[in-house]
Protein backbone atom coordinates (compact mmCIF):
# COMPACT_ATOMS: atom_id res chain seq x y z
CA UNK A 1 0.00 0.00 0.00
CA UNK A 2 1.01 3.81 -0.79
CA UNK A 3 1.31 5.45 2.37
CA UNK A 4 1.65 8.26 1.13
CA UNK A 5 -1.42 8.48 -1.68
CA UNK A 6 -3.54 6.69 1.29
CA UNK A 7 -2.79 9.85 3.40
CA UNK A 8 -3.20 12.17 1.13
CA UNK A 9 -6.68 10.67 0.07
CA UNK A 10 -7.69 10.27 3.87
CA UNK A 11 -7.04 13.81 4.35
CA UNK A 12 -9.02 14.74 1.29
CA UNK A 13 -12.20 12.55 2.29
CA UNK A 14 -13.50 15.16 4.72
CA UNK A 15 -14.10 17.41 2.07
CA UNK A 16 -14.75 15.59 -1.16
CA UNK A 17 -18.17 15.40 -1.14
CA UNK A 18 -18.10 19.84 -1.39
CA UNK A 19 -15.27 19.71 -3.56
CA UNK A 20 -16.68 17.07 -6.74
CA UNK A 21 -20.69 17.05 -6.19
CA UNK A 22 -21.08 20.32 -8.54
CA UNK A 23 -18.83 18.69 -11.30
CA UNK A 24 -20.61 15.18 -10.89
CA UNK A 25 -23.96 16.90 -11.52
CA UNK A 26 -22.43 18.77 -14.60
CA UNK A 27 -20.94 15.77 -16.22
CA UNK A 28 -24.23 13.49 -15.31
CA UNK A 29 -24.98 13.08 -18.97
CA UNK A 30 -21.74 12.00 -19.86
CA UNK A 31 -20.88 9.75 -17.13
CA UNK A 32 -24.64 8.37 -17.15
CA UNK A 33 -23.99 7.25 -21.19
CA UNK A 34 -20.14 6.25 -19.95
CA UNK A 35 -21.42 3.50 -17.34
CA UNK A 36 -24.23 2.73 -19.52
CA UNK A 37 -21.60 -0.20 -21.49
CA UNK A 38 -21.32 -2.03 -17.91
CA UNK A 39 -21.89 -5.71 -18.59
CA UNK A 40 -20.23 -8.76 -16.46
CA UNK A 41 -17.62 -8.81 -13.92
CA UNK A 42 -16.65 -5.44 -12.98
CA UNK A 43 -13.96 -4.04 -11.16
CA UNK A 44 -14.40 0.08 -10.64
CA UNK A 45 -11.92 2.26 -9.42
CA UNK A 46 -11.56 4.88 -7.77
CA UNK A 47 -14.51 4.36 -5.65
CA UNK A 48 -14.35 7.71 -3.56
CA UNK A 49 -17.35 8.30 -1.19
CA UNK A 50 -19.59 6.37 -4.07
CA UNK A 51 -20.89 10.01 -6.17
CA UNK A 52 -20.14 7.67 -9.13
CA UNK A 53 -22.39 5.14 -8.20
CA UNK A 54 -25.49 6.75 -8.75
CA UNK A 55 -24.53 7.14 -12.49
CA UNK A 56 -24.19 2.84 -12.76
CA UNK A 57 -26.91 0.70 -14.07
CA UNK A 58 -29.35 -1.21 -12.00
CA UNK A 59 -28.54 -4.52 -11.32
CA UNK A 60 -24.79 -5.05 -11.73
CA UNK A 61 -21.90 -7.12 -10.22
CA UNK A 62 -18.99 -4.58 -9.31
CA UNK A 63 -15.98 -4.46 -7.23
CA UNK A 64 -15.10 -0.83 -6.36
CA UNK A 65 -11.63 0.25 -4.75
CA UNK A 66 -10.23 2.90 -3.26
CA UNK A 67 -6.98 3.49 -1.15
CA UNK A 68 -8.58 5.12 1.10
CA UNK A 69 -10.34 3.93 3.86
CA UNK A 70 -11.96 7.40 4.96
CA UNK A 71 -13.40 7.65 1.63
CA UNK A 72 -14.18 4.20 1.71
CA UNK A 73 -16.64 4.67 5.09
CA UNK A 74 -18.26 7.28 3.17
CA UNK A 75 -18.82 5.00 0.02
CA UNK A 76 -20.87 2.71 2.38
CA UNK A 77 -24.45 3.79 2.57
CA UNK A 78 -24.07 4.52 -1.55
CA UNK A 79 -22.79 1.05 -2.05
CA UNK A 80 -25.88 -0.28 -0.30
CA UNK A 81 -28.40 2.35 -1.78
CA UNK A 82 -27.58 0.80 -5.11
CA UNK A 83 -30.56 -1.59 -7.15
CA UNK A 84 -27.52 -4.02 -7.60
CA UNK A 85 -24.19 -5.46 -6.15
CA UNK A 86 -21.40 -3.70 -5.49
CA UNK A 87 -18.42 -4.77 -3.00
CA UNK A 88 -15.90 -2.25 -1.66
CA UNK A 89 -12.51 -3.02 -0.99
CA UNK A 90 -9.53 -1.06 0.11
CA UNK A 91 -6.65 -1.50 -2.34
CA UNK A 92 -3.69 0.25 -3.83
CA UNK A 93 -4.15 -0.49 -7.89
CA UNK A 94 -0.17 -0.08 -8.11
CA UNK A 95 -0.37 -3.65 -5.85
CA UNK A 96 -3.51 -5.62 -6.46
CA UNK A 97 -4.59 -9.22 -4.25
CA UNK A 98 -6.34 -9.84 -7.48
CA UNK A 99 -6.51 -12.98 -9.36
CA UNK A 100 -4.93 -12.53 -13.69
CA UNK A 101 -7.24 -12.13 -15.78
CA UNK A 102 -10.64 -12.31 -13.30
CA UNK A 103 -12.83 -9.69 -14.88
CA UNK A 104 -14.59 -8.56 -18.14
CA UNK A 105 -14.72 -4.88 -18.07
CA UNK A 106 -12.53 -2.00 -15.82
CA UNK A 107 -14.20 0.90 -15.55
CA UNK A 108 -11.92 3.99 -13.74
CA UNK A 109 -13.51 7.61 -13.06
CA UNK A 110 -10.66 10.30 -12.26
CA UNK A 111 -7.88 7.78 -10.51
CA UNK A 112 -4.87 8.04 -13.35
CA UNK A 113 -4.45 11.83 -12.06
CA UNK A 114 -3.80 10.19 -8.87
CA UNK A 115 -1.96 7.28 -9.19
CA UNK A 116 2.00 8.21 -8.30
CA UNK A 117 2.87 5.61 -10.95
CA UNK A 118 0.02 5.09 -13.24
CA UNK A 119 1.72 2.71 -16.03
CA UNK A 120 2.66 0.36 -13.32
CA UNK A 121 -1.35 0.91 -12.09
CA UNK A 122 -2.52 0.83 -15.20
CA UNK A 123 -0.46 -2.74 -16.20
CA UNK A 124 -2.03 -4.12 -12.93
CA UNK A 125 -5.35 -3.49 -14.85
CA UNK A 126 -3.86 -5.43 -17.64
CA UNK A 127 -2.86 -8.11 -15.66
CA UNK A 128 -6.69 -8.68 -14.17
CA UNK A 129 -8.61 -7.93 -16.92
CA UNK A 130 -9.64 -11.10 -19.23
CA UNK A 131 -8.11 -10.97 -22.27
CA UNK A 132 -10.25 -9.03 -24.65
CA UNK A 133 -11.58 -7.33 -21.86
CA UNK A 134 -12.52 -3.80 -21.69
CA UNK A 135 -10.83 -0.37 -20.09
CA UNK A 136 -13.58 2.45 -20.03
CA UNK A 137 -11.48 5.57 -18.48
CA UNK A 138 -13.33 8.89 -17.55
CA UNK A 139 -10.74 10.68 -16.91
CA UNK A 140 -8.80 14.79 -16.91
CA UNK A 141 -5.31 14.78 -18.54
CA UNK A 142 -3.22 17.24 -19.54
CA UNK A 143 -4.04 19.59 -22.79
CA UNK A 144 -1.82 19.18 -25.94
CA UNK A 145 -3.32 22.94 -26.61
CA UNK A 146 -0.48 25.34 -25.45
CA UNK A 147 -2.24 27.81 -22.86
CA UNK A 148 -4.13 24.73 -21.44
CA UNK A 149 -1.04 22.68 -21.14
CA UNK A 150 1.05 25.81 -19.68
CA UNK A 151 -2.01 26.66 -17.03
CA UNK A 152 -2.09 22.70 -16.27
CA UNK A 153 1.61 22.41 -15.71
CA UNK A 154 1.87 25.24 -13.71
CA UNK A 155 -0.84 24.11 -11.19
CA UNK A 156 0.19 20.64 -10.94
CA UNK A 157 3.21 20.97 -8.38
CA UNK A 158 0.31 22.40 -6.10
CA UNK A 159 -2.85 20.19 -6.61
CA UNK A 160 -0.78 17.33 -6.52
CA UNK A 161 0.00 18.04 -3.10
CA UNK A 162 -3.66 18.20 -2.21
CA UNK A 163 -5.02 15.97 -4.98
CA UNK A 164 -4.70 14.81 -8.42
CA UNK A 165 -1.98 15.82 -11.26
CA UNK A 166 -3.83 17.73 -13.65
CA UNK A 167 -0.98 17.95 -16.52
CA UNK A 168 -0.81 13.27 -17.16
CA UNK A 169 -0.82 11.91 -20.35
CA UNK A 170 -3.04 9.19 -19.85
CA UNK A 171 -3.99 8.58 -22.96
CA UNK A 172 -0.22 7.51 -24.05
CA UNK A 173 -0.02 5.92 -20.38
CA UNK A 174 -2.98 3.44 -21.28
CA UNK A 175 -0.92 2.77 -24.37
CA UNK A 176 2.43 2.53 -22.73
CA UNK A 177 1.03 -0.25 -20.23
CA UNK A 178 0.44 -2.49 -23.42
CA UNK A 179 -3.47 -1.56 -24.30
CA UNK A 180 -5.50 -1.48 -27.58
CA UNK A 181 -6.45 2.32 -27.00
CA UNK A 182 -10.28 2.03 -29.54
CA UNK A 183 -11.33 5.16 -28.88
CA UNK A 184 -11.10 8.66 -27.27
CA UNK A 185 -14.10 10.90 -26.59
CA UNK A 186 -13.97 14.63 -25.51
CA UNK A 187 -16.00 15.65 -23.04
CA UNK A 188 -14.37 19.03 -21.99
CA UNK A 189 -11.58 20.62 -24.54
CA UNK A 190 -9.27 17.81 -24.48
CA UNK A 191 -9.02 17.58 -20.95
CA UNK A 192 -12.06 15.76 -19.31
CA UNK A 193 -12.55 12.60 -21.64
CA UNK A 194 -13.10 8.89 -21.78
CA UNK A 195 -10.79 7.09 -22.81
CA UNK A 196 -11.73 3.10 -24.26
CA UNK A 197 -8.91 0.61 -24.71
CA UNK A 198 -8.81 -3.13 -25.26
CA UNK A 199 -6.34 -5.84 -23.10
CA UNK B 1 -32.27 24.58 -18.31
CA UNK B 2 -29.22 23.27 -16.41
CA UNK B 3 -26.98 24.34 -18.83
CA UNK B 4 -28.59 27.86 -19.01
CA UNK B 5 -28.06 28.18 -15.11
CA UNK B 6 -24.02 26.86 -15.99
CA UNK B 7 -23.54 29.16 -19.51
CA UNK B 8 -25.21 31.89 -16.99
CA UNK B 9 -22.97 31.46 -14.03
CA UNK B 10 -19.93 30.95 -15.94
CA UNK B 11 -20.35 34.16 -17.32
CA UNK B 12 -21.03 35.92 -14.30
CA UNK B 13 -17.88 34.20 -12.39
CA UNK B 14 -15.35 34.96 -15.31
CA UNK B 15 -16.71 38.48 -15.06
CA UNK B 16 -16.20 38.95 -11.48
CA UNK B 17 -13.01 37.04 -11.38
CA UNK B 18 -11.25 39.62 -14.29
CA UNK B 19 -13.04 42.32 -12.83
CA UNK B 20 -11.26 42.02 -9.06
CA UNK B 21 -7.84 40.59 -11.08
CA UNK B 22 -8.15 43.76 -12.88
CA UNK B 23 -8.76 45.87 -9.91
CA UNK B 24 -5.49 44.36 -8.06
CA UNK B 25 -3.63 44.61 -11.31
CA UNK B 26 -4.28 48.41 -11.44
CA UNK B 27 -3.51 49.33 -7.77
CA UNK B 28 -0.20 47.53 -7.94
CA UNK B 29 1.27 48.34 -11.66
CA UNK B 30 1.63 51.80 -11.91
CA UNK B 31 3.68 53.69 -14.70
CA UNK B 32 6.73 53.12 -12.89
CA UNK B 33 6.96 49.67 -13.94
CA UNK B 34 8.87 48.96 -17.03
CA UNK B 35 6.62 47.55 -19.40
CA UNK B 36 7.60 43.95 -20.55
CA UNK B 37 8.22 43.76 -16.65
CA UNK B 38 4.22 44.65 -15.96
CA UNK B 39 3.32 42.66 -18.94
CA UNK B 40 4.97 39.09 -17.48
CA UNK B 41 4.25 39.83 -14.14
CA UNK B 42 0.33 40.95 -14.56
CA UNK B 43 -0.01 37.64 -16.72
CA UNK B 44 1.20 35.17 -13.48
CA UNK B 45 0.67 37.29 -10.65
CA UNK B 46 -3.18 37.04 -12.69
CA UNK B 47 -2.96 33.38 -13.02
CA UNK B 48 -1.95 32.92 -9.25
CA UNK B 49 -4.60 35.00 -7.78
CA UNK B 50 -6.93 33.26 -10.34
CA UNK B 51 -6.53 30.05 -8.82
CA UNK B 52 -7.77 29.78 -5.48
CA UNK B 53 -10.74 32.13 -7.08
CA UNK B 54 -11.20 29.31 -9.22
CA UNK B 55 -11.15 26.23 -6.43
CA UNK B 56 -13.85 28.70 -4.57
CA UNK B 57 -16.40 28.89 -7.61
CA UNK B 58 -15.63 25.44 -8.62
CA UNK B 59 -17.50 24.40 -5.76
CA UNK B 60 -20.55 25.75 -7.10
CA UNK B 61 -20.10 25.48 -10.72
CA UNK B 62 -17.75 22.39 -11.53
CA UNK B 63 -14.47 21.69 -11.73
CA UNK B 64 -12.41 22.09 -15.44
CA UNK B 65 -15.12 23.98 -16.99
CA UNK B 66 -14.56 26.76 -14.42
CA UNK B 67 -10.65 26.40 -13.61
CA UNK B 68 -9.53 26.52 -17.10
CA UNK B 69 -11.69 29.61 -18.29
CA UNK B 70 -11.02 31.66 -14.95
CA UNK B 71 -7.28 30.62 -14.97
CA UNK B 72 -7.16 32.11 -18.13
CA UNK B 73 -9.59 35.24 -17.68
CA UNK B 74 -6.86 36.05 -14.47
CA UNK B 75 -4.19 35.39 -17.10
CA UNK B 76 -5.63 37.75 -19.82
CA UNK B 77 -7.20 40.26 -17.08
CA UNK B 78 -3.81 40.45 -15.16
CA UNK B 79 -1.48 41.22 -18.08
CA UNK B 80 -4.12 43.77 -19.50
CA UNK B 81 -4.82 45.87 -16.90
CA UNK B 82 -0.74 46.00 -16.26
CA UNK B 83 0.11 46.39 -19.41
CA UNK B 84 -2.39 49.84 -18.96
CA UNK B 85 -0.51 50.97 -16.15
CA UNK B 86 -1.85 53.54 -14.01
CA UNK B 87 -5.54 52.74 -15.02
CA UNK B 88 -8.52 53.99 -12.98
CA UNK B 89 -10.25 51.22 -10.70
CA UNK B 90 -13.71 52.02 -12.70
CA UNK B 91 -11.93 51.21 -16.02
CA UNK B 92 -9.51 48.17 -15.15
CA UNK B 93 -12.88 46.68 -13.60
CA UNK B 94 -14.74 46.79 -16.71
CA UNK B 95 -11.83 45.98 -18.64
CA UNK B 96 -11.25 42.95 -16.34
CA UNK B 97 -14.62 41.70 -16.67
CA UNK B 98 -14.64 42.23 -20.64
CA UNK B 99 -11.79 39.87 -20.52
CA UNK B 100 -13.20 37.31 -18.80
CA UNK B 101 -16.18 37.46 -20.77
CA UNK B 102 -14.45 36.91 -23.82
CA UNK B 103 -11.57 34.46 -22.01
CA UNK B 104 -15.16 32.45 -21.62
CA UNK B 105 -16.33 32.59 -24.82
CA UNK B 106 -13.06 31.69 -26.28
CA UNK B 107 -13.36 28.33 -23.94
CA UNK B 108 -16.70 27.55 -25.41
CA UNK B 109 -15.66 27.56 -29.20
CA UNK B 110 -12.52 25.77 -28.14
CA UNK B 111 -14.49 23.30 -26.50
CA UNK B 112 -16.36 22.65 -29.77
CA UNK B 113 -13.54 22.55 -31.77
CA UNK B 114 -11.43 20.26 -29.67
CA UNK B 115 -14.18 17.89 -28.28
CA UNK B 116 -15.65 14.58 -29.92
CA UNK B 117 -14.73 11.37 -30.09
CA UNK B 118 -11.26 10.22 -32.21
CA UNK B 119 -11.04 6.53 -33.40
CA UNK B 120 -7.89 4.58 -33.22
CA UNK B 121 -7.00 0.76 -35.22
Amino acid sequence: MDNVAQAKWDRAAATFDAASARSEHRWQGPKTEFFNAMEGRVLFLAAGTGLDFQFFPPGRDVLALDISEKMLEQARPRAKAYEGEIELRLADVQNLELEDDSFDQIFTSCTFCSVPDPVKGLKELRRVLKPGGELHMFEHTGSRWPPFNVMLHLMTPITSRFGPWVNRDTVGNVGAAGFLVRRVNNIYLDVVKTIHAEA
Amino acid sequence: MMRAVYLLGDIVANSLAGALIGVLASLVFTPAWPHWLAMVAGMFGGMALAMPLAVGIGMVLGAFEVMLPVMLTGMLSGMFVAMQAGQELGAAAVSGAALGVAALGFCYVMDGVLGGEKRYG
